[in-house]
């Protein structure tokens, strides 16, 4: 499943930039996230993903899998289990910083949803997504002006 | 499905009591007609499951002062026949006899359906274009929640965990209201509708539009309120000039998803032909 968003921040460039290369810090941005922890070059985490009475409680990592400033663009890489439904997600997230003050960030991201949770279907997953992205761009933009 | 604890409460407080309890991990059960189907594909995981079917007054359907109140435990199918419904609005009859199959009918409840709040469903769509609003009782007292506040998101409302749903009331209709019900079925009859609208409207003698209420089902989210098309048909005549407006503004207030029964674009498109019929058949 591919997801697109964009999201705009009235912020110089290297801000937004730093602000999502600072992983750590990011992830802490996704609402939902806990228990988030530094290992080697990874974050783990816990996402709690809620969708009416169905919970699910995403275990796993996220990591930086290529970036180049010049350019804006990473690309970063998440896999996480719901031990919970029995299921699992992979996704491969691309970033592209673009403009500056305000600048556009993309989020192009392949996603791929293994067992039980593909049950809740991809149209309800894709409205996840986007309610997540919406509360991250939120965090990011009070980071970057805090910051 | 995984083991649960049953409980069956005799009063809505012992219910109440069961479910403060441990909001977070209970879950009530109506008719059970969602629930099972969630509970045997293993996405939802109670540790406690609490009947409701021993609170037989909130199977009640009452006339009240010029509107109708109905229990949260009558059966789609019970809400069909009751001539209270009936003779509140033949449509809400309709729309509850529109739903699904008999069995369904039979089992399914008022308040297990508006507490489940899926964006396809029938009811809703009524009650929300004939003002419903729920009335719900957790611990600490009752409140009522008008039903375009009821519901937050797909399969999420503004129910606390710790909240029971005891009824809907519907407030008296203006004078020379007509309500229809109108639901798209492609496929076959007992599917959900690939978009469905409710209109409800009043003119004065002259013919002049004094109040209304057009709400759509599987458009959104959430079942939604035409509120900009509402507006545009008041203090007008109902020509065929204001119903194509209605019906345009109706489809923009949409927020369809692709999915088996059409791509959004294709409901959108729907949404402004059947709020057209549907504004034709009350005009």
């Amino acid at each position: 499943m591919k997801l697109d968003h964009r999201i705009a921040v009235d912020a110089p460039r290297s801000k937004v930039w730093a602000a999502l290369m600072d992983l750590p810090a990011a992830a802490r941005c996704v609402p939902g996230a806990r228990d988030i922890a530094v290992e080697g070059d990874a974050v783990r985490g816990v996402l709690d993903v809620r969708v009416g009475p169905v919970k699910l409680a995403l275990a796993g990592t996220i990591a930086i899998e290529s970036r180049d400033e010049a350019t804006g663009i990473a690309r970063l890489r998440a896999d996480a289990e719901d031990a919970r439904l029995g299921g699992a997600v992979r996704a491969f997230v691309d970033l592209a910083v673009t403009g500056d003050r305000p600048t556009e960030l993309r989020v192009s991201s392949d996603v791929a949803i293994l067992g039980r949770i593909g049950e809740l279907g991809q149209p309800l997953i894709a409205r996840q997504a986007d309610k997540v992205l919406a509360g991250f761009a939120d965090c990011l933009r009070a980071t970057v002006a805090a910051g | 499905m995984r083991p649960f604890e049953y409980l069956e409460p005799e009063t809505i407080d012992e219910a109440l009591s069961l479910l403060v309890a441990d909001p977070e991990d209970t879950l009530l059960m109506a008719g059970g007609t969602a629930l099972v189907i969630l509970m045997k594909q293993d996405l939802v995981r109670p540790a406690r499951v609490i009947g409701l079917r021993r609170l037989t007054e909130l199977r009640r359907i009452e006339a009240t002062d010029g509107g109708v109140a109905l229990g949260a435990l009558a059966t789609h199918g019970a809400l069909a026949r009751a001539p209270e419904v009936r003779a509140h609005a033949g449509a809400l009859a309709a729309t509850f006899a529109a739903v699904a199959t008999v069995r369904i009918r039979e089992q399914a409840t008022l308040g297990g359906n508006l507490a489940h709040a899926d964006p396809a469903q029938d009811p809703p769509v009524t009650l929300l274009a004939l003002d419903g609003v729920a009335v719900a009782r957790s611990g600490t007292g009752s409140r009522r929640i008008p039903l375009d506040a009821l519901f937050v998101d797909v399969f999420e409302t503004a129910l606390e965990p710790a909240e029971l749903l005891l009824r809907v009331e519907l407030p008296p209709l203006p004078p020379r209201a007509r309500a229809t019900y109108q639901k798209f079925l492609p496929g076959t009859l007992d599917d959900y509708a690939t978009v469905s609208v409710a209109a409800v409207v009043a003119t004065d003698p002259g013919g002049t539009c004094t109040h209304a209420r057009i709400a759509l089902g599987a458009a959104g989210p959430i079942p939604l309120r035409a509120r900009e098309a509402e507006r545009s048909l008041v203090g007008r005549r109902l020509d065929d000039a204001a119903i194509r407006e209605a019906a345009a503004l109706a489809a923009a207030a949409t927020d369809p998803i692709d999915d088996l029964r059409g791509s959004a674009e294709y409901k959108r498109a729907m949404a402004a032909v059947w709020t057209e019929r549907a504004l034709r058949a009350v005009a």
